[in-house]
């Protein structure tokens, strides 16, 4: 396990502080598909895939992320359209789950963010660019899980939500950076 | 998998099997002056499905304006023809006019016989023929249409372009043009029916035929070979559908929208003289359809009648277009283009999966999970 932190780590730290890097926006713009500056994009790499990683891709929602080979994978259907791809490893209390559902408008409205965060809670959001898309990663709170850490972010017909427990923000942010749409 | 099947049906559209049209035979007048009718002997074969098309150009220099045909016999039977084109055009200032002009009869009775053309008046110059045609849908034979002229400069080409519908018409011009007549020529791909050199040789009426095997645009020409002068020309053209015509379909509103498929809905109104032999829709994103098409296709023996296929593997919020298609024997008919936009459900909430039929508890700052009871 920490060989593969500090490999991983090694690849895509430089990315991992630009996603998380403040930016000078003084608004928040909730999950918008407006561009981000030219400077605040994040470079595209050839597809590497490091020592102690894996790469999940799914051709039907058109993207694919790395991430640590410890965790198992298993994708399972919500039902129109909509998926759940989780990767854990229950013995290291480690994961993160991929919530996809067709979404048609351009900004994530209230309405779809308290269906699927009842809490409410959306604690210091920030806007960043996803291989071009732009997201929004917020902390939250999830009754099971306890706080956690999102991401979210629209790109095509579909929205994403990226979820794990906030204790594991900085491998969190580390898988996000490695995502790439097809 | 989807484009291959597509690029295959593509191919096998590209070379239909259609009912073909020929020719029965073909007559003329010659050069016309001064008369009220032109009569002349033709022959119609045994051939099945048959249709005599007459054409006659002509100018009338006077303010009678007497060009137009009036009435048309075949063997002294007038019933069953009608009009299908005419052009008039006023030159020299509406002093003069020329006009083009088709009329047709379906079923004419095999034998020789005198086509008799009645003027409105008297004509100074004309010229006539026909040409009798087998194979031609007896219901709806005419197909495409265009008429066009030039008033002002006269002495140019002399073309009409139309677009048919249907595989395997058959087309039928006529023109008078006061271009300097001897250098006119018919377009290579046109068989001339006639060609007169009247008004003494200073304008030309001319007629032609052409097959045109594949619906779409479609032109006729005379070369006027850069001869130049006169004051004009009128031109019509009339394209046959063949006797086993594609089918005739419509597209219907796509129902049962969802999120990920919907039902697409055709209707075959006329098999075109031959059952349909497959059917379907192609559907895609492009609202032309001209690229990224997928296709469904069934196969059978199909008449007329309202068909629907599901599709699935939709996008949510994406507009699609589809249109419906039958092909039988004499070619693929085509409904219009229509579009629906593929619906989300908003039903569908989040569940946190993660480490779902666990208990977490929080030690130190990590997570510690126990299967749960």
């Amino acid at each position: 396990m920490k060989s593969f932190l500090i490999i991983f780590a090694a690849i895509l730290a430089g990315l991992g502080a630009l996603l998380y890097a403040p930016d000078d926006k003084s608004v928040e713009n909730f999950i918008g598909e407006a561009a981000l500056p030219a400077g605040s994009l994040v470079e595209r790499k050839s597809r590497e895939i490091p020592l102690g990683a894996r790469e999940y891709k799914n051709e039907h929602y058109g993207f694919s992320v790395l991430y640590p080979d410890i965790l198992s994978m298993k994708e399972i259907d919500e039902g129109g359209g909509a998926a759940t791809i989780i990767f854990q490893n229950v013995e290291k209390g480690l994961g993160f789950q991929i919530f996809i559902v067709p979404y048609v408008e351009k900004q994530v409205s209230e309405e779809r963010f308290l269906k699927d965060v009842p809490s409410g809670v959306r604690k210091e959001s920030k806007d960043f660019q996803i291989d071009g898309a732009l997201a929004t990663g917020f902390y939250s709170n999830n009754a099971f899980l306890g706080e956690t850490r999102e991401v979210w972010f629209i790109h095509g017909s579909f929205l994403y939500e990226v979820t794990a427990h906030r204790s594991m923000e900085t491998l969190f942010a580390e898988i996000i950076a490695t995502w790439k749409f097809l | 998998m989807k484009k291959i099947i597509f690029l295959l049906l593509i191919s096998f559209m590209g070379t239909p099997v259609f009912a073909t049209i020929t020719v029965d035979s073909t007559s003329s007048t010659g050069a016309l002056a001064t008369v009220s009718s032109a009569e002349w002997s033709h022959t119609v074969g045994n051939g099945s499905d048959t249709i005599l098309v007459v054409t006659c150009a002509a100018r009338d220099i006077s303010t009678g304006d007497d060009t137009p045909l009036t009435t048309v016999t075949y063997g002294d039977v007038g019933t069953g023809w009608s009009q299908a084109q005419l052009f008039t055009q006023d030159i020299s200032g509406g002093s003069d006019e020329i006009t083009a002009q088709v009329w047709d009869k379906v079923a004419p009775t095999a034998g020789t016989a005198n086509i008799l053309a009645t003027f409105l008046g008297t004509v100074f110059y004309a010229a006539c023929g026909a040409v009798s045609l087998n194979g031609v849908h007896q219901t709806t034979p005419r197909n495409a249409a265009d008429t066009n002229n030039d008033p002002s400069t006269g002495g140019l080409d002399v073309t009409t372009t139309t677009i048919t519908t249907t595989d395997g018409t058959y087309g039928v011009d006529n023109f008078y043009t006061t271009a300097t007549a001897a250098s006119i020529t018919v377009d290579s791909g046109q068989t001339q029916i006639y060609e007169s050199g009247v008004n003494g040789g200073g304008d030309s009426a001319g007629s032609s035929y052409k097959s045109i095997p594949t619906a779409g645009s479609t032109t006729f020409t005379w070369d006027d070979n850069g001869t130049g002068g006169g004051n004009g020309w009128v031109a019509v053209l009339q394209t046959y559908a063949p006797s086993g015509a594609a089918p005739t379909v419509t597209t219907a509103a796509a129902t049962g929208v969802g999120v990920l498929a919907a039902t697409l809905n055709g209707e075959i109104t006329a098999t075109g003289g031959a059952n349909a032999t497959a059917r379907g829709f192609a559907w895609g994103t492009s609202s032309t359809l001209s690229s990224g098409t997928a296709t469904t296709t069934t196969s059978g023996d199909f008449g007329t009648g309202t068909f629907s296929q599901g599709v699935s593997g939709l996008l949510a919020g994406i507009t699609y277009y589809f249109r419906a298609y039958a092909t039988n024997t004499g070619g693929t008919g085509y409904g219009t283009i229509l579009n629906f936009t593929a619906g989300t459900d908003t039903s569908i909430k989040r569940v946190m999966r993660l480490f779902e039929g666990f208990t977490i508890k929080f030690i130190s700052g990590r997570i510690i999970l126990h299967q749960s009871q």
